[in-house]
């Protein structure tokens, strides 16, 4: 299944509920499942699990992380049995195979599971009229972040599918950059974002980690600092970051914007495994968001 | 442990060749438990299932065990412990098998018991 089909099936799981407000009742959509949330002591890096027994299904969560992605992990483990898709079961993956998987290159089971979770937790109907004409800064994601009582990650990764503009968000973890997400736009111009890659030198989030500061400055750069591609000499980068100190974690908001005379850009001329990304939806609401 | 591992684990306990355990199980080709063996093959049926156990002279809990690698893999930890820990009941042990995990998962047998214990309490 891919991501597409999945984010589909939310926007129906959420209407078959009859879900109206945000942020999303998690609890209640499970409990409609049939199943029981248990908050338990999990070891670090264990997120929860989901067992049957005699006939009842749980959700264990791990109570010890943040309750934004408790939030994300239950909506995640209800996707497996909403979308039929069962978790790979056996050997844990070896330390190699986790550093993949830690990518893009995570089973597609995963990968459409947390697509269900985060159109669950910010739908596009609600999300798209709060971001149109507003600007991709760290003040905007917290902001939606509280509002839609989602992680940032969650939130700035569905503005990034939503968006028209040219976007990018960037995660990096002690500086170097562990995924890039850029918008369709971005994608449709040309730049894109090298994981693996470490960040541009007096970036915000570069500046960040050598402070060891939680947010300050934002940075305006050349594009082709953040991105090697040729279309990149056409833009500015402007950047807002924040720091997730103890582990030196980055986000970057990047906004691109043309410089001079940008190329056109030409619309679906270049593919890849992210740009099936959903036919434009209408933007109106089918539900007023709780304010 | 997957059930390709399982089988050729207990055909050697037993000392057979392919051809020593087709004999054992007559219906059986050898050309398919070879198959089996090699993970070409998976989920035999119910029939082909009993014939194995009984060629193999697996114990009831071997025999469980089979019957579960048959539908799933288990992790390595976890299947030293079905076969070892035969205090607790299968039940428990098949309900632990089949729990999905996000994030990282139980690798030794001491996790994989505290978990057991957490759905015991259930």
């Amino acid at each position: 299944m891919d991501e597409n089909t999945a984010i589909v099936r939310a926007r129906d799981f959420l209407k078959r509920h009859g879900v109206t407000d945000i942020p999303i009742d998690v609890m209640t959509l499970a409990a409609a499942e049939g199943f029981q949330v248990l908050h338990k002591d999990l070891p670090d890096g264990e997120s929860g699990s989901t067992v049957e027994r005699r006939g009842q299904r749980y959700i264990w969560i791990n109570a010890n992380e943040p309750t934004q992605r408790q939030r994300f992990t239950v909506l995640h483990e209800i996707a497996h049995h909403v979308l039929k898709l069962p978790s790979v079961h056996g050997q844990a993956p070896s330390a190699d195979d986790a550093q993949l998987l830690s990518s893009r290159r995570r089973p597609v089971e995963e990968v459409a599971c947390d697509a269900f979770a985060s159109e669950c937790l910010v739908p596009y109907s609600v999300l798209k009229p709060c971001i149109d004409d507003r600007a991709f800064t760290v003040t905007a994601v917290q902001d939606l972040s509280v509002r839609f009582d989602a992680s940032q990650h969650c939130v700035a990764s569905q503005w990034i599918k939503a968006s028209e503009d040219a976007l990018a968000f960037v995660v990096a973890n002690d500086r170097r950059i562990q995924v890039a997400f850029p918008s369709r736009t971005a994608k449709e111009a040309g730049l894109r974002i090298a994981n693996g890659r470490m960040l541009p030198t007096g970036s915000a989030a570069d500046q960040l980690v050598r402070a060891s500061a939680t947010d300050g400055p934002s940075s305006e750069l050349d594009a082709s600092e953040w991105s090697l591609a040729d279309a990149a000499a056409h833009y500015m980068a402007y950047e807002e970051a924040t720091n997730y100190v103890p582990k030196q974690r980055t986000y970057s908001f990047v906004t691109f914007e043309a410089v001079g005379n940008a190329p056109r850009v030409a619309v679906h001329a270049a593919r890849d495994d992210d740009d099936d990304l959903l036919a434009p939806l209408t933007g109106e609401l089918s539900w007023k968001p709780k304010r | 442990m997957e059930l390709s591992g399982f089988l050729a684990a207990m055909r050697e306990r037993e000392e057979l060749s392919l051809r020593g355990l087709k004999e054992r199980a007559a219906d059986l080709d050898h050309a398919y438990i070879y198959r089996l063996e090699k993970g070409d093959r998976t989920s035999p049926s119910v029939d082909v299932r009993q014939k194995l156990a009984q060629a193999l002279r697996l114990s009831e809990r071997e025999a469980q065990v089979l019957e579960l690698l048959a539908e799933q893999s288990v992790d390595d930890a976890l299947y030293r412990l079905m076969l070892t820990d035969l205090r607790t009941p299968w039940e428990d042990m098949r309900d632990a098998a089949r729990l999905s995990f996000r994030g990282e998962r139980p690798t030794t047998e001491e996790a994989w018991m505290k978990r057991i214990q957490m759905i015991q309490d259930l």
